[in-house]
């Protein structure tokens, strides 16, 4: 089953899609470059060996919740690439809202049992509710760590941990396998949170977090830790656009422990997620597997080019979680 | 919760880390720019744009 189309032609049918032609259009352009997180509700319905058309209203519900967080972050973010630049900040809200009501109205036009369909609604609901608060807080710059972590609790995490949850609600899974799968999610959201900060500050030229001075997790650690290049650091961190800054910036959140320190926090929450994963009785806990796998291959392609192994490097990460 | 001072304390503490997890974390701190390139990938909960080109809008 191709998700992508049949997520399209599941909501295209919809009133408001027929009568929107932008929305229509954005959600057609966007499928088409089939996103990765729209097969999160699949892939729960496939770990619990359920028919995976049962996935497709959670699919949607999780395309226009995407969709509408999407619009609005970009207005927040200032992104050249913004929906907003081409119609104006009015236009796109609106959008963003009517994409947030079609994720509501996706899942209450599910065939499920309405106790299924409540809970379902409930979930995607409080993501929303969970996500926008994340968001405002985003928008006032984590100054220390406890306030970045309460952001990516709030920001990033229940978008996967909400997406994983749709699924396996919608696949009748028992209670218990459906909040592993949740935590799962949520883990899964949080890597994907530390690998966005690191692409987006390891990459040339310099990106918005650099220009805008937002605190990107390996930034905030090379900002309030002490170690040797931290005073270098904090002078090019000033004006990351002068002469080889960046270059010069980058270099030092490798040799200060920054992305030592994100590479830490991605295995910890890998350990977590396979451990929950070990405890959760699935019918097919491989594509779930190879879901947590696929995040945290970077970091043993990294370890490889230090001649370390991904099982020396398991074997002594083991028992993280209880430090 | 300071993990981040107590994680480079333990990073930094030299001989003590032998033959540990946080000795291959601190091997990190001595790669170049380009070795810790093996970090990049297309994980990102926004990975569409990054698909469609330059000059094409996020969504449109």
């Amino acid at each position: 089953m191709d998700i992508y189309q049949s997520t399209v032609d599941y909501l295209l049918p919809f009133p408001i899609f027929s009568s929107w032609q932008e929305m229509r259009t954005i959600l057609q352009r966007i499928a088409s470059t089939q996103p990765r997180d729209w097969r999160l509700p699949l892939i729960a319905c496939q770990a619990l060996e359920e028919p995976a058309e049962k996935a497709i209203p959670a699919s949607a519900a999780l395309a226009c919740a995407q969709i509408s967080i999407i619009l609005v972050d970009d207005m927040l973010d200032d992104d050249p690439r913004g929906e907003y630049r081409r119609i104006g900040s009015g236009r796109a809200s609106n959008l963003a809202l009517a994409f947030q009501s079609a994720g509501l109205e996706a899942l209450s036009r599910s065939t499920a049992s309405s106790s299924v369909r409540l809970e379902a609604l409930n979930s995607l609901n409080k993501m929303m509710l969970t996500t926008a608060h994340g968001q405002e807080l985003d928008i006032q710059n984590p100054a220390d760590e406890i306030s970045y972590w309460h952001i990516v609790e709030n920001k990033s995490a229940p978008f996967f941990g909400c997406a994983i949850q749709l699924g396996a609600l919608l696949a009748e899974a028992r209670a218990d396998v459906t909040k592993n799968l949740e935590q799962i999610g949520q883990l899964y959201g949080e890597m994907i949170q530390i690998h966005d900060d690191l692409n987006d500050t390891m990459a040339v030229p310099a990106n918005p977090d650099w220009l805008q001075k937002r605190n990107a997790l390996p930034i905030l650690f090379a900002l309030t830790v002490e170690h040797p290049d931290r005073a270098r650091f904090i002078e090019l961190h000033e004006d990351i656009s002068i002469g080889n800054a960046l270059q010069e910036a980058q270099e030092i959140l490798i040799r200060c422990g920054a992305v030592s320190y994100c590479v830490d926090q991605l295995i910890r929450r890998h350990q977590m997620a396979q451990e929950i994963l070990n405890n959760t009785p699935l019918a097919n806990k491989d594509i779930v597997d190879s879901l947590i796998e696929a995040v945290i291959a970077p970091v043993w392609k990294l370890f490889e080019t230090l001649g370390i192994s991904p099982n020396d490097l398991s074997t002594v990460a083991s028992g993280l979680s209880q430090q | 919760m300071n993990t981040m001072k107590s994680f480079y304390a333990s990073i930094s503490s030299g001989s003590q880390l032998k033959g540990s997890y946080l000795e291959a974390l601190s091997e990190i701190t001595s790669l170049s720019y380009r070795q810790a390139q093996a970090l990049q990938s297309d994980l990102t909960w926004q990975n569409w744009s990054q698909q469609n080109s330059e000059t094409a809008t996020r969504v449109a």
